[in-house]
């Protein structure tokens, strides 16, 4: 039999996006779906950087980008850029695309590696059309022609999450999604499976439904609360657990890129939008003070902060079932990894994608939920290694924390993967996950994790060939990079929400 | 001390080992000195790579030097579409023919609408209804065209594709040299050089046994079951684009339609063949990359040829072997990494061919007994359960067969879900069946216009002589 009433708890940029994937999957159907958010708990009110999976979610939603990009205020984004990691002084972007183009079909890293190590100075961003452009200020589209240097890249934006959230309630509300208001106080269960049957709001409002999705933030009422899945603690590999945000006014150019600068016990943000920055430290407790992190923090603010600081605490880690008996978890209930790659809304994206996928009926069979939580653990495991590496691929052994990560060990996968790296420059990869082969490249070759030797099908080329090759990508990045136009002057143009004078 | 390799040895006889000449002679530097050692007295049991090549089979002889006008020019290959299962498991045909990603529509996957009106699959595959009606084209790219979705593969001779690859491997740096192996010696356990019976002592950095299934190099085999086989060539019949096998209780018999002959090969339990050409052991060596010693083709495994994934593995090993070719005397992590994808990919490909034998009302023969002796592994069993739960398709890292071949395999072996997407309920039945009727009307027109397979061959040779001015 088919489920035909779906609750989402939660109103979250989790719930909405969950909402605004359900209604669009059965837009044409008597599926109900109600989404309840109380006001007065809130969201979190931070995730504003985003990974370039966010466009396939956004067009599948048939959503206009322009539109989009008003609405949320958003800014384009071809990558992250990391400072003292390495090293205190060290910077490097990771870019989302790839470096160079290929030759004779062997990756275009390896031949620079090579030339590396013949004492080419040049730094592998210089052939990385999405860093360049990125370092310049500049964005376009990717040119659909694939033999161009202008297409090897994709991007992501960096937006306002209440935004985000209230453009996907209207996007939700007009395709039938009924929003309930309340603090949900009462959670009943059926005493025979154990499946959630309703809830009831504080003012007495009772929502039934077959399948709860639980987008109920850190605390996972459903999921956690009332369930007891239990949660798989990654804190002795990720142990950052606090953060505080706060946003400030624009300034400067408006650069098309986050930034992560590492500090002694954590790490800070800066999110550029339209209207304004968004900054934060995550920091590890044990370290540091939430006194001083806040300190820290805005001591190294750019702009006039706009409100108060917003206090937040966290575990590293995930649901042990992500799916249990009747409720799904997206969103921070289903596990948090700290925001260091933009991942989050990626990992909520890819539970939304699954949770259509194995959509249940109302059986609830086990082989849906068991296919959901293999699929999700993958995803999650492989944003954790990612993650880790950024810690232990670095000198620094200032502070503490620094030297906690130099004498972790590491978990078996991440520990094959860097030696693969650091003996030849071979990138262990695999097919399901955030990050690709250059993804890896760009954090071990910016935190100065660089092989010690190269693989040996790049000798096709003479040394002479090698170092003409290189210069002319050099240049043809330089030279498209300059073509291209401002970030600001993109936005402008393609509509952005104020105006962007002044803003580079 | 880890000192750079300088040279590499690679020895055996066959298409394994001219495979890997011709790859390492045009990927590697020159200053890597190559020496091929053909080695005698090896039994000759290339045809259980099984005479058929995945797609992907184009851009590897392409970078062994082969492309396609060399191949049908100079050799007997042809073009196939896929395998022609007849009577499966006593009462199982179907075709599983090689398909680019099937079309999406509203979002929902085309077999999800097949799924839905339990329509035999077979009708909405191109390549399948080309390929039973003896037709064959060069898919086109455009991408309205329904033959643009098929894909082909080779169907070959071994030994001409051998014969090819040895007189096109002619790279000065390649020392070519014969010898019958007597002993590998090892110093400390750890770097292996070769002995021949003559006495030559052959030193060198890095060792590739393409010797075959009874290398006389090394031992570890961890062995299965074991096989017969016979090859035979007969006249040419015409109208066959596709490898045909067909089973019978003690094994199974293919047959391949090349240029100008047919290709049988038979395959079975011991004794059920007369006057078998081989025995063979189905297995593997568990580490086929140990210190400076790989094993590669037959000498590192040995699959049942019932699927391109015999071809598929040897093209992936010589891939591999490329993209990780030692780059100094310690080669751990390069023998690590290699061996564990090659693994991967082993244990995928059985897990493809496995699944043919799992099937309800099973024959009771002695050949299926013995394939079904074990149960099916743990992997397996997922992905059948996700497909006959909802027609949802469990992937793994990396798959050599992708999610299309799975889709054909079980549909080709009856598995029907349970449930369809539940997305396709917000169609008509009418909107759906006229989806697939069109897309079935499309297939059959343009089927209609495709030549038979063997005059396209023909034609093409012959344009391709005119062109080449042979
Ligand atoms: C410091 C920090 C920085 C981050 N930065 C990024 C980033 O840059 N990029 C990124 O992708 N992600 C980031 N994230 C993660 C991102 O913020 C979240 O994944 C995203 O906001 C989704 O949150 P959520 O909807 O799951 O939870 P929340 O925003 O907490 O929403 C929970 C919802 O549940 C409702 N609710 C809870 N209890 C009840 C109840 N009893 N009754 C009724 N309603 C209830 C709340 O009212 C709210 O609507 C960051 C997270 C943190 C902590």
């Amino acid at each position: 039999m088919k489920i035909n009433k779906i609750c989402i708890l939660g109103g979250g940029t989790a719930g909405w996006m969950t909402a605004a994937g359900l209604a669009r999957k059965f837009e044409n159907t008597d599926m109900e779906i109600t989404l309840v958010e109380s006001e007065q708990i809130g969201t979190v009110g931070v995730g504003e950087a985003t990974l370039p999976h966010i466009r396939f979610f956004n067009n599948t939603l048939g959503i206009d980008e322009a539109e989009f990009m008003r609405a949320t205020k958003a800014t384009f984004k071809l990558g992250i850029e990391f400072c003292d990691w390495g090293r205190v002084g060290d910077r490097y972007i990771h870019p989302f695309g790839d470096y160079g183009q290929a030759i004779n079909h062997v990756p275009f890293y390896h031949y620079w590696n090579k030339s590396r190590l013949y004492r080419n100075t040049s730094r592998l961003d210089d052939y990385s059309y999405p860093i360049i452009a990125a370092e310049m200020g500049r964005f376009r589209f990717p040119d659909k022609d694939h033999t161009k240097i202008e297409s090897t890249f994709g991007y992501a934006y960096q937006f306002d999450s209440s935004l985000y959230a209230r453009f996907l309630r209207s996007y939700g509300e007009d395709k039938g999604v009924t929003r309930i208001e309340g603090k949900v106080t009462d959670i009943q269960t059926d005493p025979e499976n154990g499946h959630i049957t309703s809830l009831r709001t504080e003012s007495g409002c009772v929502i039934n439904a077959e399948l709860f999705i639980d987008c109920s933030g850190f605390r996972g009422l459903l999921i956690e609360q009332t369930l007891k899945s239990g949660y798989e603690d990654w804190s002795k590999w990720l142990p950052c657990n606090r953060a505080i945000a706060i946003p400030t006014a624009s300034a400067g150019k408006l650069m098309p890129f986050t930034r992560a600068t590492a500090r002694k016990a954590g790490w800070q943000w800066r999110i550029p939008l339209q209207h304004r920055t968004g900054n934060g430290i995550v920091y590890w407790n044990e370290y540091i003070s939430d006194d001083e992190a806040r300190h820290v923090l805005t001591t190294h603010l750019d702009g006039e902060p706009l409100a108060d600081p917003n206090q937040l605490y966290f575990l590293t880690g995930k649901r042990n079932l992500f799916w249990n008996k009747n409720v799904v978890a997206i969103g921070l209930s289903a596990g948090f990894l700290e925001p260091l790659e933009s991942t989050s809304i990626y990992l909520i994206q890819e539970g939304i994608t699954a949770l259509l996928e194995l959509f249940p009926d109302n059986q609830f069979r086990a082989s849906d939920a068991s296919e959901y939580n293999a699929k999700m653990d993958l995803y999650f495991e492989r944003v954790r290694d990612f993650l880790l590496l950024h810690y232990v691929a670095t000198e620094r052994d200032d502070s503490p924390m620094w030297n906690y990560f130099r004498n972790m060990k590491l978990p078996l996968s991440l520990e094959e993967k860097i030696k693969a790296w650091q003996t030849r420059g071979h990138i262990i990869e695999y097919e399901f996950g955030a990050f690709l082969p250059p993804s890896w490249v760009a954090v071990m070759v910016g935190q100065r994790l660089l092989p010690l030797r190269y693989d040996r099908r790049v000798d096709l080329l003479s040394q002479d060939e090698l170092t003409a090759q290189l210069e002319a990508m050099r240049l043809e990045v330089l030279s498209a990079a300059t073509d291209t136009t401002g970030h600001a002057a993109f936005l402008q143009s393609f509509g952005a929400a104020i105006p962007m004078d002044g803003k580079g | 001390m880890s000192a750079p390799i300088k040279s590499v040895l690679v020895c055996g006889s066959g298409l394994a080992y001219e495979m890997t000449l011709a790859a390492l002679s045009l990927n590697l530097p020159g200053d890597i000195q190559i020496t091929a050692l053909q080695l005698g007295g090896l039994v000759n049991r290339d045809s259980f790579y099984g005479h058929l090549t995945a797609p992907s089979a184009y851009n590897f002889f392409l970078s062994l030097g082969l492309d396609e006008p060399n191949l049908i020019l100079n050799s007997q290959t042809n073009f196939s579409f896929g395998t022609a299962y007849e009577s499966w498991a006593g009462h199982l045909n179907w075709t599983q023919c090689f398909h680019q990603p099937f079309p999406v529509w509203d979002n929902i996957a085309m077999h999800q609408y097949a799924v839905h009106m339990k329509a035999p699959f077979s009708a909405f595959l191109i390549n399948s209804v080309a390929g039973l009606n003896g037709r064959f084209a060069h898919p086109p790219h455009d991408k309205n065209n329904p033959l643009s979705r098929a894909e082909y593969g080779y169907v070959f001779d071994p030994d001409d594709i051998t014969a090819l690859l040895r007189s096109a491997t002619t790279s000065a740096r390649l020392v070519r040299q014969s010898g019958v192996f007597s002993k590998l010696l090892s110093k400390n356990g750890t770097h292996y050089s070769l002995e021949l019976d003559d006495g030559t002592l052959i030193e060198t950095d890095f060792i590739v046994d393409c010797s075959g299934y009874d290398s006389p190099l090394s031992e570890n085999f961890e062995l299965g079951a074991t096989r017969i086989a016979k090859t035979n060539k007969e006249a040419v019949t015409p109208g066959i684009s596709l490898k045909h096998i067909k089973a019978n209780p003690m094994g199974w018999e293919s047959v391949v339609r090349l240029q100008r002959e047919n290709l049988h090969l038979s395959v079975g339990l011991e004794g059920s063949i007369s006057d078998p050409d081989y025995v063979v052991g189905i297995g593997r060596k568990l580490s086929p990359w140990k210190s400076n010693y790989l094993a590669l083709g037959h000498a590192a495994c040995v699959v049942e040829p019932l699927t391109p994934a015999p071809m598929m593995l040897l093209q992936r090993d010589i891939e591999r072997l490329l993209s990780l070719f030692p780059v100094s005397s310690d080669m751990t992590v390069e023998a690590k990494e290699y061996n564990r994808l090659s693994g991967n990919d082993l244990e995928h490909c059985q897990l493809f061919q496995r699944s043919m034998f799992e099937i309800k009302n099973a024959p009771k023969s002695a050949y299926w007994n013995q394939v079904t002796n074990t149960p099916a592994p743990k992997k397996l069993e997922r992905k059948i359960e996700q497909f006959l739960s909802r027609g949802y398709v469990t992937m793994y890292d990396l798959e050599p067969f992708h999610a299309e071949d799975w889709i054909i395999q079980h549909f080709g072996l009856g598995r029907q879900p349970e449930r369809y997407d539940i997305y396709l309920d917000q169609l008509s039945e009418k909107q759906i069946s006229q989806r697939l009727g069109q897309l079935s009307a499309n297939i059959n027109s343009m089927v209609q216009k495709m030549p038979p397979g063997d005059r396209y061959v023909q034609n093409f040779r012959r344009y391709l002589e005119k062109k080449h001015g042979v």
